[in-house]
C-alpha cells in the first residue's frame, strides 16, 4: 500500500457488493491469496465472510488462488454475492 | 445438477438462483436495461445465446426475503405460461410473491431482449404471460426446512410424482447421492477413493481423531483432476465449436482455473 512500492507486483481490483452496487478498491499484490482480499472487504464492509461468495467473470473465486494465477489486471472487477438461505 | 445447468442442447433452461437474488430483486425500473450485462456475467448467460428460438421452458428459484423461503417459477413459453411452484404458500405472502414473478418476468425481457426481437419479433414479452399457480398438482412440504428440495426436484421432476410418500431425509441423502455420482460430477472418482478409502480405514481414522492430514491430501488430487479435465474440455470446445462451462456439483468443489 506504500507509495514506494512498484505498481509491477501490485494490481488493483474492484470488489463491488451487490446488494448495494458500492465498489470497494483495492490494491494487492499479485501473488497474494485471494483469501486476504475477501477477508479485508468482508471487514470493510462489516459483513460475515461465510455468507459471501465472490465470482469474477462469473466464476467462483478460490479462496487459496492469487490474481497472478488467474490472470487478474489493473481494474478487474469482482462481485460479492450474498448467499441466500431459505426453508 | 450440473448435468441441467451446463447442457448446451436442452430445451429446458435452468437459471441460478442468482438471477432473482443478485439480479432481478435489486433493479429498478429506470436501470433494468444497463444492469443486464451483470446480470449476464454473474448468471453466465451466454451460454443461452441464440438458443432461445429452441427453448421450452425457463426455471427460475425465486426467493421470499420477508421469511426466507425458496419457490420457483417456471416459464412456459408454448403456452405463454408462469407457472409459481409454491411449496409453502401462505395467503400473507403469495400476493408479494406473485408480484415478484412479474419483476422477473419484465426483467427475463430485458435480458433477452435481442433473442425476444430475432426469434418473436416485437410485442412478444415474457411480462404478458398468464402467471399461475398450478394448486391441483403442487405439493407441500411437510416442514419448515425443505423448500430448497422442493425446488430442486421440480426443476428435475417437472409434473412427475416425485413426492410420493415424501421422506425429508430419505430426499436429502438421495440428493447427495445422486450429485455425487452424476457422470459430470468432476470429483466423483475422487471422492469416492477417498472414502473407500476411510471406510477401510475406519477404525484407524477414527483413533488418530485428525482430519487435517486427509483434507489436505485430498485438495491436492483435486486440483489435479481439475486441471486434467481442463485440458479435456478445451479440446472438446475446439470440435463443437460450442462454449462448455466448467462443471458445478456442489458446493464447496474447486473450480477450473479462469483462462
Amino acid at each position: 500500500m506504500s507509495r514506494g512500492r512498484s505498481d509491477e507486483d501490485t494490481v488493483k481490483l474492484k470488489v463491488r457488493y451487490n446488494e448495494d452496487g458500492v465498489q470497494t478498491l483495492f490494491r494487492v499484490k499479485r501473488n497474494i491469496k485471494l483469501q486476504k482480499l475477501m477477508e479485508a472487504f468482508c471487514k470493510k464492509r462489516s459483513l460475515d465472510p461465510r455468507s459471501m461468495q465472490f465470482t469474477f467473470d462469473g466464476v467462483g473465486l478460490k479462496k487459496n488462488k492469487t490474481p497472478e494465477e488467474l490472470g487478474m489486471v489493473d481494474g478487474d472487477e469482482i462481485d460479492a454475492l450474498v448467499h441466500v438461505g431459505g426453508a | 445438477m450440473a448435468e441441467y445447468l451446463y447442457d448446451t442442447t436442452s430445451t429446458k433452461w435452468f437459471l441460478p438462483t442468482y438471477f432473482w437474488s443478485a439480479g432481478a430483486k435489486l433493479v429498478r425500473p429506470s436501470d433494468r436495461t444497463t444492469s443486464c450485462g451483470r446480470t449476464q456475467k454473474i448468471c453466465r448467460l451466454a451460454r443461452f445465446n441464440g438458443r432461445l428460438k429452441d427453448c421450452m421452458q425457463i426455471y427460475i428459484p425465486m426467493h421470499d426475503e420477508v421469511i426466507g423461503h425458496w419457490y420457483l417459477l417456471i416459464c412456459d413459453i408454448f403456452h405463454k405460461k408462469a407457472e409459481i411452484w409454491d411449496s409453502l404458500p401462505d395467503v400473507r405472502h403469495n400476493k408479494k410473491r406473485e408480484n415478484d414473478c412479474h419483476i422477473t418476468l419484465l426483467y427475463l425481457d430485458s435480458v433477452f431482449h435481442e433473442d425476444i426481437l430475432s426469434v418473436f419479433g416485437t410485442g412478444w414479452t415474457f411480462s404478458s404471460f398468464s402467471v399461475v399457480s398450478p394448486l391441483d398438482a403442487n405439493p407441500i412440504q411437510p416442514n419448515g426446512v425443505d423448500c430448497g428440495i422442493f425446488v430442486i426436484r421440480h426443476m428435475q421432476y417437472y409434473r412427475q410424482l416425485w413426492h410420493d410418500r415424501y421422506d425429508s431425509n430419505v430426499q436429502r441423502m438421495r440428493l447427495a447421492i445422486e450429485l455425487l455420482r452424476n457422470e459430470k460430477n468432476q470429483l466423483r472418482d475422487v471422492i469416492i477413493r477417498e472414502t473407500l478409502k476411510v471406510m477401510e480405514n475406519a477404525s484407524d481414522f477414527m483413533a488418530k481423531g485428525n482430519k487435517l492430514g486427509n483434507v489436505e491430501a485430498k485438495d491436492k488430487d483435486v486440483a489435479d483432476i481439475t486441471i486434467t479435465r481442463k485440458r479435456v474440455y478445451n479440446r472438446k470446445q475446439k470440435q463443437s465449436a460450442v462454449t462448455i462451462p466448467e462443471i458445478r456439483t456442489g458446493r464447496g468443489q474447486p473450480r477450473p482455473r479462469r483462462r
